[in-house]
């Protein structure tokens, strides 16, 4: 193994990780991790391993913002989101945002799919675990979704 | 106001029913909010200055998004799998023979030595592209905060971005094979492959589906997948190869995604006529590929004025 993937193999995952929370694609994760550790490859011998994996976040950052830049249509929709409306059912904080018993991986799952309309496979690869957890996390927050409404109708 | 996904099964479609109208509360709240990426791009300090400061004071008086963009930070599972890992060193390796100018023999040795990682890990085998390299860049390391300005361009076209495919089957599948035993051995054996693909393992899925070609010479599912794999791979020669196979059994259910996916080959490879070619195909049509193989028609012109770095 050469200096190069040594440094790769210890410092792609927070990379990659922070990069993914950038643009939450993994197709694009890739591509932008590829392009920091690509800079860091041309620059080798210049770079002092203390500076990483700093360094490459950095360059990793900047591409992010490139990405974001690059998709400035986004921007027609900021005009209504400073006045969020309010929920109108007032239990759904009680379930769905206070609720002690869901664990925040169910209820990104059960938001990425009920509320957001994703399907399992994009839910999967967006939080990175396989579509049989997915399933799972899902069964598990519906089942407590029927018992909250059961314990609702019975007040 | 975004809708409930269309593949629920019979417990979600019962829970939902019985949850009244928690869930249509929560999906006419969210219609509202900015999209979850663009949660998850705020927390990380990436967006653009206006769109950073609307989302933050989105996020403020917004309780649903403050606790999503929580969640997403508090996320354990975002970690490159390993075929990931070595997919992104095999680009690295493949875009720095390609532009560093590096003599031959140097290329050649990190290509084996990539090969060799892949096929340990992965028990696959990596095709590694030798294109054509480009002059050394030169100077000063600079530092990466001087990268931000001036932007570079970006090395591969927005309307070019490779994205995933779902699995999908032709009617074909159901219809062409002689007998239901025939076509429950066609999905028993397409099962590995695709659950490989679907993990994004394609080495796995390439492997695999290369095997099956030879067995299912006809099915349009096989070298479809299996051309995309390749491209996932970047071994573009291969991807061409096996979508143009593709392409010849093809139903009009997947012609344009093949169409489409030969295009991306076709354009990663410089062949800029032949890119032209599918685009134009796909553009005049109204498949779902057509507004981006539109936009894609207008970046390979641009191109053609000024070649892409």
């Amino acid at each position: 193994m050469d200096r190069f993937e040594e440094l790769y193999r210890r410092h792609v995952q927070a990379v990659f990780r922070f990069t993914l929370s950038c643009v939450s694609r993994r197709e694009i994760a890739e591509e932008i991790t590829s392009e920091a550790f690509l800079a860091l490859l041309r620059h080798l011998d210049g770079i002092d391993p203390a500076q990483l994996p700093g360094w490459l976040i950095t360059v990793a950052r900047n591409r992010a913002l490139d990405y974001w830049r690059r998709r400035a249509t986004e921007q027609k929709y900021v005009d209504g989101w400073e006045d969020p409306r309010p929920v109108e059912v007032n239990w759904t904080d009680a379930f769905i945002i206070d609720n002690p018993d869901l664990k925040p991986i169910h209820r990104l799952c059960l938001t990425l799919r009920y509320v957001e309309g994703m399907s399992r496979a994009e839910i999967a690869q967006s939080i990175g675990v396989s579509e049989m957890q997915v399933k799972g996390h899902l069964q598990y927050g519906l089942q407590l979704l029927r018992k909250t409404m059961a314990e609702k109708d019975r007040k | 106001m975004n809708k409930l996904p269309s593949d629920l099964d019979a417990f979600e479609a019962e829970a939902i029913k019985e949850s009244g109208d928690l869930l249509d509360s929560l999906r006419k709240q969210r219609s509202d909010c900015p999209p979850v990426p663009m949660l998850r791009a705020a927390h990380a300090g990436v967006l653009t200055e206006e769109l950073q400061s609307a989302v933050t004071a989105h996020i403020a008086g917004c309780k649903l998004c403050r606790v999503l963009q929580a969640d997403f930070a508090a996320l354990d599972s975002t970690e490159a799998s390993p075929q990931e890992v070595e997919q992104i060193l095999v680009r690295v390796r493949r875009q720095a023979g390609k532009s560093d100018g590096s003599p031959f023999w140097r290329f050649n040795s990190f290509s084996l030595r990539t090969a060799v990682a892949t096929v340990a890990l992965a028990l696959g085998v990596v095709f590694i592209v030798w294109e054509v390299k480009t002059p050394q860049q030169s100077g000063p390391v600079p530092s990466p905060v001087a990268e931000v300005k001036p932007t570079p361009p970006p090395q591969i076209p927005e309307a070019f971005r490779l994205e995933k495919p779902a699995v999908k089957m032709t009617l074909g599948v159901l219809t062409w094979r002689s007998n239901k035993n025939s076509r429950d051995q066609f999905l028993k054996d397409m099962a590995p492959a695709l659950e490989a693909y679907r993990n994004n393992n394609f080495n796995a899925s390439a492997n695999s589906l290369q095997t099956l070609s030879a067995k299912y010479s006809e099915s349009v599912e096989v070298f479809f997948y299996l051309g995309v794999s390749r491209l996932f791979l970047a071994d573009y020669p291969a991807a061409i190869k096996a979508l143009e196979r593709a392409e010849r059994l093809a139903d009009d259910s997947f012609s344009p995604d093949v169409l489409w996916y030969l295009s991306i080959g076709c354009q990663r490879s410089g062949q800029t006529e032949r890119t032209r070619g599918y685009l134009n195909q796909i553009c005049g049509g109204s498949s779902g590929y057509a507004a981006r193989a539109c936009a894609a028609l207008k970046e390979v012109d641009r191109s053609a004025a000024a070649p892409l770095r």
